[in-house]
């Protein structure tokens, strides 16, 4: 069963990956596509899909996949179903950092004027920040999940209302791309953006499926952990750390696309069982097949207009958060 | 300080408040001219500034943010839930995504007619999340509350991403602002919010017996079911008004109930109209401090709301952390 849903979901996103290498202005047969990936197609085709289209999809997988990770992870260490780095503000706080440093160092031609390398780091920094100041909030001898959830929610707001602030004073020629950006879009990737993304991605991700029997672990409680021999402490503030990075890589490149982070991890339990070896790459991968597809819903619903995808990744995650909540009556966790 | 003292000092605050709101800004007018524009007016350009800029945006802000206070404590009440506002149930989220849903596809419609759309789009959220959220604990419903109002923001940016809209116009409805108005655009607003005003306060004594649960209530004679409906009528009344005018300003809903308990106590007749004092003070002196902060540059007192709400939000999780 287990190596179905393997199967299954990796044939899901070949197929959305040539239907949208395929779709745009030029259209470009399924059939083509599969031929240039082997290098069989014409030159012409080929420079439109190496060139232009490829750069985008690679961005949205990867995104994909580190989004619903952190989610996964930040799920495991709070204990909490309901956890996400969106609605906990640790995305919001990338946000912040990352809009800051548009409106910072953009100049008037509409460029960066530091290396495009420094997005993430700041990005890091921002989500990392938000994070501790969270667990900082909900400490009172010690800390509730419950709480720091709450304490989350207090910050997804308040980066919100920053990150208005920052657009507003910012410069206007600035305002309209960035908010663009922060609904989620990756409309206009080049090769450029995912070569920074991919080493952080490239080191992360292995790094973060290590630590997957931990984070079972660290999901069957405090006390389990605990007589398992886990240094509980320093390990989930290793994860937090972990959890903050791979979310502030992926959103200094994609912005706020959001809700993946929820609904990769519990597909995946749905799928996989409570296991997080076989979870982490089964949520990376419906995170990525999320990403692709609702950026290709998005330039082809009302092409040539571009809807950016973070809407469609909100349409599909907050009916199913709700019905989490809902399914979730009479319960309570703690 | 006995409650009487406290509505007088509200008063006396309010009041200075609005002079010093009249006066302070991009360009300080002197008060003599103030009461000149009111007395001996003669169209100088200070007295139009007042006209149109400053008072308008005067009454605006005491007007939501009385209103948005009242509609956050009937709320608490109806979900009975210490966390339980318009911003935290996302139905500000809800009215503005409508509001800018319309005003971007029915581009001729007067702010009378935009009025019903907001009603539809508080309502439509209000009933969502109380037909998902009624039976949860705090932090279910406040979930639930701000995922719609994720939902309905994500929504919000991306029409207005395809439509490109000037920054101007996507100010009101993305942060919540009092700027811009005119006297004439309250117009159309006021008799809905006099109307959720008055229901409230009609209500305020079965909102007493709400709060002491809905067996308590029962047993006392009281039909909660119609209760809960028409307080859910002047919460959807009051903030659909209010988005309608001003955007959605966060967190005055879930402040001003917990602070003016603290003042007055708890019985629901004293502490509405002290919640609207109280809202209408916030609102005013932090419009004032979006306008003085940064030089020559006016913040969108919404934004203003959320930075001075969240560590106010945070304090309340802490205070609450051992009964959620």
């Amino acid at each position: 069963m287990k190596k179905y849903v393997w199967i299954i979901l990796c044939l899901i996103l070949f197929c959305l990956v040539v239907i949208s290498v395929g779709v745009g202005e030029a259209y470009i047969s399924p059939l083509h596509v599969v031929k240039s990936f082997l290098g069989l197609g014409n030159p012409f085709d080929s420079l439109i899909i190496f060139q232009l289209r490829l750069p985008r999809i690679v961005l949205a997988t990867l995104a994909g996949m580190a989004f619903a990770v952190a989610g996964c992870i930040l799920q495991a260490i709070t204990r909490n179903p309901m956890a996400t780095p969106e609605m906990m503000g640790i995305s919001g706080g990338a946000s912040v950092a990352a809009v800051s440093i548009i409106m910072i160092f953009s100049t008037q031609n509409d460029a960066l004027s530091i290396s495009l390398n420094f997005l993430p780091l700041f990005a890091f920094l921002g989500a990392t920040l938000v994070a501790l100041l969270i667990y900082l909030f909900a400490w009172k001898k010690g800390v509730s999940s419950l709480r720091l959830v709450l304490v989350g929610i207090g910050f997804y707001i308040l980066m919100n209302a920053l990150v208005n602030l920052i657009v507003l004073i910012g410069p206007l020629f600035r305002a309209m791309q960035a908010k663009t950006w922060l609904t989620g879009s990756i409309y206009g990737t080049t090769w450029k953006e995912v070569m920074v993304l991919l080493p952080w991605l490239a080191v992360l991700l292995p790094i973060a499926y290590l630590f997957s029997r931990s984070l079972t672990i660290h999901e069957l409680g405090e006390n389990t952990a605990i007589g398992l021999g886990m240094k509980i402490k320093t390990e989930r503030f290793f994860l937090l750390i972990l959890c903050t990075s791979l979310t502030g890589a992926a959103v200094a490149f994609v912005g706020g696309i959001t809700f993946i982070g929820l609904i990769g991890p519990h597909l995946a339990r749905r799928l996989v069982g409570n296991d997080y070896r076989f979870i982490l790459p089964v949520a990376a991968l419906i995170g990525a097949i999320m990403v692709v597809g609702a950026d290709l819903i998005g330039h082809t619903l009302l092409a040539p207009k571009e809807i950016p995808a973070g809407v469609f990744t909100a349409l599909i995650g907050v009916p199913y958060f709700l019905y989490l909540i809902y399914r979730s009556k009479g319960k309570v966790s703690s | 300080m006995g409650k009487l003292g406290s509505f007088v000092g509200g008063f006396i605050l309010l009041i200075g408040l609005m002079a010093f709101s009249l006066m302070v800004g991009t360009r300080d007018i002197p008060i003599q001219t103030i009461v000149d524009t009111f007395t001996n007016y003669h169209a100088t350009v200070n007295e139009l500034i007042i006209l149109t800029d400053r008072l308008p945006r005067t009454i605006i802000a005491i007007l939501v943010g009385a209103s948005l206070a009242i509609a956050g404590c009937i709320t608490q009440v109806i979900f009975r839930n210490p966390l339980a506002s318009e911003t935290t149930l996302g139905i500000n989220g809800g009215a503005s995504f409508f509001m800018v849903l319309s005003v971007t596809l029915f581009t001729g419609w007067s702010l009378s007619q935009l009025i019903w759309v907001s009603f539809i789009g508080s309502g439509l959220t209000f009933f969502i999340v109380f037909a998902i959220g009624r039976a949860h604990s705090p932090l279910q419903l406040t979930l639930a509350g701000t995922s719609i109002a994720a939902l309905f923001s994500s929504l919000t940016h991306g029409f207005l991403v395809m439509n490109d809209r000037s920054l101007e116009q996507m100010l009101y409805w993305l942060t919540g602002s009092v700027e811009g108005r005119e006297l004439g655009d309250i117009t159309p607003v006021l008799p809905y919010l006099l109307v959720g005003i008055f229901l409230a306060f009609f209500l305020s004594w079965s909102l007493n017996l709400m709060a002491l649960g809905e067996e308590v209530s029962k047993s006392l004679g009281l039909s909660v079911s119609i209760y809960k409906f028409l307080a859910g009528v002047a919460v959807v009344l009051l903030a659909g008004s209010s988005v309608a005018i001003s955007g959605p300003i966060l967190f005055i809903g879930l402040l001003v109930p917990h602070l003016a308990k603290i003042w007055v106590g708890q019985d629901h007749r004293v502490i509405l109209p002290f919640a609207g004092l109280l809202g209408a003070i916030l609102l005013l002196g932090a419009d004032m401090l979006g306008r003085v902060i940064m030089m020559g540059q006016v913040i969108p007192v919404g934004v203003m709301t959320a930075v001075l709400g969240a560590p106010v939000f945070l304090y309340l999780v802490r205070r609450w952390g051992q009964s959620i």
